[in-house]
């Protein structure tokens, strides 16, 4: 929280992690970068690993092989109350016995801090997420969204050089969520403490975050700014992640993509393809490649529309709400916004 | 008095009356100095009861210390070993936990007494029997099963996310123990030492074998005194030995009943 901290940072860095439950490996040679002072999310479905991953760094779970380095020095050495980190879980996790005061100050009072000095650093940290008047208060007493802050003032206190967050929003409901989620993004680029954030939730993960690492089965497919996974996705499991539900067959020769859409050139080398298709690269026009319409649902701002072309395939397509559609449409197709993949399994 | 307070209140003072009237008798047989029939309070009170208590030939006071220190002793030893084994069991999966469970159970469920027979010969070998060492021995016997139950359910429902949440703001595994996993579990570890010390406090027929009557309790007292013919003595001496079940009851009723602090309207008294 000191002046010199926001202006540096700790570099974290995972280098080919690995770790099996019953010889099933939960996280499969990870290797990753986190810069000084930037906010990394950590995406994937449940079960991919990612939570393992923040524990190893956390120093709650041991590694199989790989290393963990904080500003290129290991720390798997140290047990995890040593390490300059501080974690926020899913849950809040407040304890029950304690003051909401005494537990924004537990971690202090583990580390000897002077009770005067931990007074006054309890009281910034609750000012940090606007409760400063409730140090008196009780646990049991608070709001979902409140408690979830006092974990974060609590995590925040010890100044931690890298602060770990384990979905801590998803126990919120939606209103509550946006709140936190925007306290959380002010207070990292406050304080800048470098931040790894585990989330399943791709939406969370792009509007929060300066790099996105998305997790699939125990491995990194994709690290990226958060654009990247919509302008350029790694694979078609990347594209299928992030909602692109648009493919098409075409195939590759001559540094051309061919496909029912059309021919446009391509440094993808020659043979079969996916071309993933995002939404905005499909709109209604006068003139382009027919369509049969085979869904409208009527959505308020616009009209979500199924189309079938000739040769069958299926693409979902947007329209102004207000247009009157006829049986067969005309797509015009942006090729910018369409990317060549590996062929479908 | 409205009828709805009657018919909240009917019911609970009736229980309190159950559990009070059987010791009516006592109390005034320990004050009474003539009581013969058919007179319903007795004809003089004498403190005689009372002042024989105090009487270091009785040994009662020193039975009420060794009995005390037996209770707390067993108690502790008890739920030290309790939150070990009730946190294996209540959180871990692990080979032969079904076992484990039967063995701890035993003792409650096989009669004491058949058992000691065979361990006495043990504890005369090693020479413990006769020494209060050995009757805290044999009184874990009975505690572990009852105190391993209590914290077993309690670890059970504990969220280990706890003990992660402090080590990550720095607190070691004693510290996580000692600030965190402990007075979350508060609760379950009072109700769980209330059950050892009365099992300890009332425990009889361990005592007597293993102590072979060099370590006397209170309850060993109370049986030898009912057996005399001083009843003022051992009315008194009854009344001793049921007083600190009680004052312990109501101090950890809070506790018992989960906060709402009811027990049989004690935590109200």
């Amino acid at each position: 929280m000191t002046s010199q901290q926001a202006v540096t940072g700790t570099r974290v860095e995972l280098r080919g992690l690995v770790k099996s439950y019953d010889d099933a490996p939960v996280v499969d040679r990870i290797d990753l970068v986190v810069e000084p002072g930037s906010l990394t999310a950590l995406l994937g479905p449940s079960g991919c690993g990612k939570t393992t991953s923040l524990k190893i760094v956390a120093g709650l779970t041991v590694a199989d092989a790989g290393d963990v380095l904080f500003d290129g020095q290991s720390v798997l050495h140290l047990p995890a109350e040593k390490r300059p980190v501080a974690m926020v879980f899913q849950k809040p996790l407040l304890f029950p016995h304690l003051s909401v005061g005494d537990n924004v100050g537990f971690g202090l009072r583990m580390r000897k801090v002077a009770k005067k000095e931990r007074a006054e650093r309890v009281g910034h940290a609750l000012e940090l997420v606007r409760l400063q008047d409730l140090a008196g208060r009780r646990v049991g007493e608070m709001s979902g969204g409140q408690e979830q802050r006092v974990a974060l003032a609590r995590a925040l206190v010890t100044e931690p050089a890298v602060l770990l967050l384990d979905e801590p929003f998803s126990a919120l409901d939606a209103s509550l969520r946006v709140e936190v989620r925007d306290l959380v993004r002010g207070l990292q680029q406050k304080l800048g403490v470098t931040t790894l954030f585990v989330t399943h939730d791709q939406e969370e993960a792009v509007s929060l975050a300066d790099h996105v690492a998305l997790m699939i089965n125990g491995r990194v497919v994709q690290h990226d700014v958060p654009r990247a996974f919509y302008d350029q996705p790694a694979s078609l499991q990347v594209a299928r992640f992030f909602g692109g539900r648009n493919e098409v067959q075409a195939h590759v020769s001559g540094g051309r993509v061919s496909s029912i859409l059309g021919v446009w050139p391509t440094d993808r080398l020659d043979g079969p393809a996916t071309l993933s298709v995002r939404p905005e690269a499909l709109s209604l026009a006068a003139q382009g490649i027919s369509a049969n319409v085979v869904e409208a649902r009527y959505l308020g701002t616009h009209l979500a529309l199924e189309v079938e072309l000739t040769d069958g395939t299926r693409l979902h397509v947007t329209a102004p709400p207000g247009a009157d559609l006829p049986r067969v449409v005309q797509l015009h197709v942006l090729p910018s916004a369409c990317t060549v993949l590996e062929p479908a399994p | 008095m409205t009828v709805s307070s009657v018919t909240r209140t009917l019911p609970r003072s009736l229980l309190a009356l159950g559990v009070l009237v059987p010791f009516v008798p006592l109390l005034v047989w320990a004050v009474s100095g003539q009581w013969r029939f058919p007179a319903v309070l007795p004809q003089r009170t004498s403190s005689r009861g009372l002042k024989l208590l105090f009487d270091p030939t009785s040994e009662i006071l020193q039975g009420l210390g060794t009995s005390l220190i037996l209770g707390i002793t067993v108690s502790a030893i008890a739920c030290g070993i309790g939150l070990s084994a009730g946190r294996a069991l209540g959180l871990y999966a692990f080979r032969g936990k079904r076992l484990v469970q039967f063995l701890l159970l035993a003792p409650a469920i096989v009669p004491g007494l058949a058992v000691t027979l065979g361990i006495q010969v043990f504890f005369l070998r090693y020479g413990l029997a006769g020494t209060l060492q050995g009757v805290v021995l044999v009184q874990l016997v009975p505690t572990i099963p009852y105190v391993t139950l209590v914290l077993g359910s309690a670890f059970a429902n504990f969220e280990l996310g706890y003990e992660e949440q402090a080590r990550t703001l720095g607190a070691g595994p004693l510290k996580t123990f000692w600030h965190v996993t402990l007075p979350v579990l508060r609760p379950s570890i009072v109700v769980a030492a209330f059950f050892a010390f009365l099992i300890s406090w009332s425990e009889y027929i361990l005592t007597l074998l293993i102590g072979g009557g060099a370590v006397k309790t209170l309850p060993l007292l109370l049986f030898a005194y009912i057996g005399g013919s001083d009843l003022n003595l051992a009315a008194a001496l009854a009344v001793l030995f049921i007083l600190p079940p009680f004052l312990l009851v109501a101090v950890t009723s809070k506790y018992l009943t989960n906060g709402s602090g009811a027990t049989i309207g004690f935590g109200r008294l």
